[in-house]
């Protein structure tokens, strides 16, 4: 096993699914783990720290939701929720536990492979060395070369996605940047007009930076044009 | 000395001369002893006591001189009187013989005359000396040993010279301080003068001696009372230079004799009668007071009394004992005291008025039973001043009552305690006492604590000199009260309950009936009764249910009246009624066994519960349907998971292998066609599944029926299901015969793969999963066991429902759609067999179902 090679955590209390997503996978180039429940893929995101987290919605044990808010705690790891139902309830809980996107199944090889590396790329980005100055604005501070992000001196930990979206708004700041930029900047092709999933990420991100979030001191709001940070 | 004859000591050393004078002695009367030498006649003295010696001075054996013997006389007997005689006479001689105090001298030769003259006086003088001796001594014994007091009186001075022990007891000095004292000093003055006047007469000689009483003071302070004998001692006629006081203490008299002239001053002056009475009755002496009593009671001085007192009078002399008796005289009472004089003969009757004194005693008695009423009595008694409200006196019950002490109550006002009056109240009962003079009546009081007590308090006016006061008595009848309300409470309560009974009773929608229990005659019937029951009051009234026609089973009378008598009641027992319109009603009987007007009766309550038990149907009708419906919509769910899961697997699978670039090696291309096909093979048994539920429940599940050997159907299921199951070992065990039956070999296949893919699904691999079938008597009886957990005893009736489906907590969801059970038990009966699992808890489960069977026709 190429040790470079991207390794994707599936996790589904299906046989079935799991064997055909290896097959899928493995074939797509990219390592692969596996679990059948939330519980498993508690433990093996823990000990295998896996590049990007394919996790089932409806598990025996630990459901999807929980096993990710508990992956969360310790991990910035991308989960994409694998959810049977298309119910805007189940996506929602899902990205309020931590997840960074999903796929409704049935789903294509081809929208799998599309979500994966989609999530790898936010990955790679965050990875990348940068040498930008930091940004500084009203107590918030994105240290770009350190992937590192500060609120009034006190460190913020983001997941890849989380900072992913910070970056598109401190990197534009004084603009405001449309929702479909930034789907396409930070989540990638095939999630256009899925202005949810933007809300909901954008919503944790403000929870985690925003000393109060009903007023909030950095991402406004423009209703109908998108989100900006002023410079 | 009672000597008559004087006796003469002649000493003389002339022999003759002695004979001579002894002689001419005798003759004379005198007894003579002779003594020839001094020491002779000294020692006469010690045999004889002479009254007088003669003395021959100069004596011829001059052993002692004459005046030796002179001086030895006198000293041994100085009253003997000596007479010389001498033959020569000196000066010196004649001197120192007159010194020695002789009574005679003569010289020789003398005339025999003379000297015996001379003896004659010597002895007369001695006998005076004597007696005055003797009257001395006997002065002296009597001074000394006197039952009297003597005193020697210096009469010029009057101080005491000698006073005797008696005299010293009367007057309390001692004697040694009575020589120091005058009888002036301790004479009480008032008598001092009578004393004095008479010492002044007896110095003066006009009275030898006289006699009074007088007082002294005793030295202790007291006075005393004595007989004074006072007489001069020794001159007859001359003032004297001493004297004599006797006395004699006669105080003891004296009072006697004070009362004495009290006793004979009072009969006089005395304010109540005194009477004298003879031994035999008659009236000797009346004074002034009893004068007023002779006309009352017929009394004469010297007449008989009247018989009472006669008879008293008599009595009391004769026993000598006083005697009390009371009699009246007009309004007064006199207390009669009889003092018997017996030694005179009469005795003397004292009167005393004690009209007022028997008033007083009355008063007293009467004041003291009122005290004892007033101070023990239950009830608060108090004596109250109306113009100012000050208690005057108050019992230890009226403070008590209010919790005062005595002290503190009797400086109250009745406004102090007094609490429920209006001004207006009291003014009105003021003047209610005073115009009728008492009262009574309820109020309040305020005991000390605060606390409000009712009392019951009776007025009374009371004239006491000019003012009316006010007495009252109060019982405090708080606990009376408290009883009273709460037994108006308990009548009140029982009055509102009974009313609410009636109400309750007629109101109830609730039937009411009450019925006789001997013969079930309806007593009462309530509004309800009418109602529900169809009957008017008058139609059901001395009628029974039974005689109403009202059971629908008539015997259900009698169970409820034996279960009514065995438990003294009956509880919500479920009864059916046939109304008047013929309508059955369901009913919900109580009823209790109660006493009315002595007799025993039923009172039975009856509840329409038609209505509820139609709603309850309903409810449970809707409980299924709602229940259907959650199955429904779980199913929804279901079919779409168990839908989706294939679809979503051929979907993934067959876009990886379409999808360009996407280096699938061919175990995996193979493996993945393998799959889309078992997949899909899954769909079509799903739907296969959905529309046998829908035929089955439109009772269109169509059989192929053909005469089959069962065994070779079971052995078909059990390898097709051994071929896809690897994680059980199946075991078949079949009979040696045939099996023969109608059927419809794949729905029978279609029930055991059902059977076995629950056995599977619910035992943990590694087990083993047994099929067995056996003749017995008409079927064909198969069943599938497996080792499982078995299914629990809540769950058995509800699997074979369709779309129930066993809830695993330990799995997000079952596979399968819950349709097997369902399906199978609908191809079983379809066959006209039975399917059920066994009980069999905590064993695994047995499901078993029967085929009838058909042997083949030969």
């Amino acid at each position: 096993m190429n040790a470079n090679k991207p390794r994707v955590l599936i996790v589904d209390d299906e046989p079935r699914y799991v064997n055909s997503l290896t097959a899928i996978l493995k074939a797509g180039g990219y390592g692969t783990l596996s679990a059948s429940d939330g519980a498993m893929a508690v433990e093996s995101a823990e000990l295998e720290k896996p590049t990007i987290i394919l996790l089932d919605a409806r598990m025996p044990v630990l459901d999807g939701y929980e096993a990710c808010r508990r992956i969360r705690e310790f991990s910035q790891t991308p989960i994409i929720m694998l959810t049977a139902m298309s119910q805007k309830s189940d996506i929602v809980r899902g990205l309020e536990a931590g997840a960074d996107d999903y796929l409704t199944k049935p789903f294509s090889t081809d929208e799998l492979l599309a979500r994966v590396q989609a999530a790898l790329r936010r990955v790679s980005y965050s990875m990348s060395f940068s040498v930008e100055s930091p940004f500084q604005s009203r107590g918030l501070c994105v240290d770009y070369a350190g992937n590192r992000v500060f609120v009034d001196g006190q460190e913020i930990r983001l997941t890849y996605t989380e900072y992913h979206l910070l970056c598109e708004l401190t990197r534009a700041a004084g603009r405001v940047v449309s929702t479909e930029t930034i789907l396409k900047n930070v989540w990638g092709a095939g999630h256009e007009g899925d202005n949810q999933l933007v809300q909901r990420v954008m919503n944790r991100l403000r929870s985690k930076i925003e000393p109060n979030t009903n007023k909030p001191r950095f991402i406004l709001t423009r209703p109908g044009l998108g989100y900006m940070i002023e410079k | 000395m009672n000597r008559k004859i004087p006796r003469i000591l002649i000493v003389d050393d002339d022999s003759d001369l002695l004979a001579t004078m002894s002689d001419i002695l005798k003759m004379r009367g005198f007894e003579s002893v002779s003594a020839q030498t001094g020491n002779a006649a000294l020692a006469q003295f010690e045999d004889y006591d002479f009254d007088a010696a003669l003395i021959d001075l100069r004596l011829a054996s001059r052993d002692i001189s004459g005046l030796d013997i002179l001086s030895g006389i006198k000293a041994r007997s100085p009253s003997t009187e000596c007479i010389l005689i001498t033959g020569y006479a000196t000066q010196d001689s004649a001197i120192k013989a007159i010194q020695l105090n002789v009574f005679g001298y003569f010289q020789k030769p003398f005339e025999m005359e003379q000297v015996l003259l001379s003896v004659q006086r010597a002895v007369e003088k001695r006998k005076a000396a004597q007696a005055l001796r003797e009257s001395e001594m006997r002065f002296r014994a009597m001074f000394e040993q006197a039952a009297t007091g003597v005193a020697q009186i210096e009469t010029a001075t009057g101080r005491f010279i000698r006073v005797n022990q008696k005299y010293c007891d009367i007057v309390g000095y001692s004697r040694a301080e009575m020589e120091q004292m005058d009888f002036q000093t301790i004479t009480h003055p008032e008598d001092l003068k009578a004393d004095l006047a008479n010492m002044e007469l007896l110095k003066a000689g006009e009275i030898r001696e006289f006699t009074i009483e007088k007082r002294y003071f005793r030295k202790s302070g007291d006075t005393v009372w004595v007989s004074l004998t006072v007489s001069p001692m020794w001159a007859a006629d001359e003032p004297p230079d001493y004297h004599i006081a006797i006395v004699q203490d006669i105080t003891a008299r004296k009072q006697a004799e004070e009362q004495i002239q009290n006793l004979a001053k009072f009969p006089a002056e005395s304010p109540n009668p005194v009477l004298r009475v003879s031994a035999d009755g008659v009236l000797l002496y009346i004074n002034q007071a009893g004068v007023n009593l002779l006309q009352q009671w017929s009394l004469k001085v010297g007449e008989a009394v009247s018989p009472l007192l006669q008879e008293a009078v008599i009595q009391s002399v004769r026993a000598g004992t006083t005697r009390t008796l009371n009699l009246t005289h007009g309004e007064r009472l006199f207390a009669i005291y009889i003092a018997p004089i017996a030694a005179a003969g009469y005795a003397n009757l004292y009167g005393h008025d004690i009209t007022d004194s028997w008033q007083m005693r009355a008063m007293r008695e009467a004041e003291a039973r009122y005290r004892v009423l007033f101070e023990q009595s239950p009830y608060g008694v108090l004596l109250l001043d109306p113009e100012t409200g000050k208690i005057i006196e108050a019992n230890a019950m009226a403070a008590k009552q209010l919790g005062y002490s005595p002290k503190e109550f009797a400086a109250l006002s009745v406004s102090d305690y007094e609490t429920s009056e209006s001004q207006e109240a009291t003014a009105q009962r003021r003047e209610k006492i005073l115009r009728e003079g008492s009262d009574d009546f309820e109020t309040l009081h305020r005991a000390k604590s605060g606390e409000i007590r009712n009392v019951h308090v009776w007025v009374k006016a009371l004239q006491v000199n000019e003012r009316v006061l006010r007495y009252s008595i109060f019982q405090d009848i708080t606990e009376r009260k408290r009883a009273e309300s709460q037994r108006e409470a308990a009548l009140e309560t029982l009055r509102k309950s009974e009313e609410k009974f009636i109400k309750v009773f007629q109101a109830s929608p609730v039937v009411v009936i009450i019925s006789r229990l001997k013969d079930s005659r309806l007593i009462e019937v309530n509004e309800s009764f009418e109602k529900v029951m169809g009957y008017t009051r008058e139609e059901a009234l001395d009628s029974t249910l039974t005689g109403l026609a009202l059971w629908v089973n008539p015997a259900e009378r009698e169970r409820l009246v034996s279960n009514l008598l065995a438990n003294g009641r009956l509880r919500n027992e479920e009864v059916l009624y046939r109304t008047k319109s013929g309508e059955v009603i369901t009913c919900v009987d109580s009823a209790e066994l109660i006493e009315l007007n002595g007799e025993k009766c039923v009172l039975a309550s009856i509840e329409n519960i038609t209505e509820r038990k139609r709603a309850d149907v309903v409810k449970q009708e809707l409980e299924v349907l709602r229940e259907m419906d959650r199955l429904r919509s779980d199913f929804i769910g279901n079919v779409s998971h168990e839908l989706r899961t294939p679809l979503g697997l051929i979907l993934v699978m067959v876009t990886a292998l379409r999808k360009e670039g996407l280096s699938l090696d061919e175990e995996t291309t193979r493996g993945f066609l393998r799959d889309i096909e078992e997949e899909t093979r899954s769909l079509q048994r799903i739907v296969d599944d959905l529309l046998d539920i829908s035929r089955a429940q439109s009772g269109n599940l169509a059989l192929n029926l053909a005469q089959a050997d069962l065994r070779e159907t079971l052995k078909r299921a059990v390898k097709m299901f051994a071929a896809q199951d690897s994680n059980h070992r199946l075991e078949l065990q079949l009979p040696a015969y045939a099996l023969e039956a109608r059927l419809d070999a794949s729905r029978i296949e279609q029930v055991l793969r059902n059977l076995l893919d629950n056995a599977s699904k619910f035992s943990p691999a590694g087990t083993i999963i047994t099929v067995k079938a056996k003749k017995e008597s008409d079927v064909i009886h198969v069943s599938v066991s497996d080792e499982g957990p078995g299914i629990p005893s809540s769950e058995r009736k509800r699997i074979f429902e369709r779309f129930h489906r066993i809830v695993d907590k330990n799995a997000a969801y079952i596979q399968g759609l819950g349709l097997g059970l369902s399906i199978s038990r609908s191809i079983v009966e379809a066959h006209g067999g039975i399917l059920w699992v066994e009980d069999r808890p905590q064993c695994g489960s047995v499901f078993v179902f029967t085929i009838p069977l058909q042997e083949r026709v030969a």
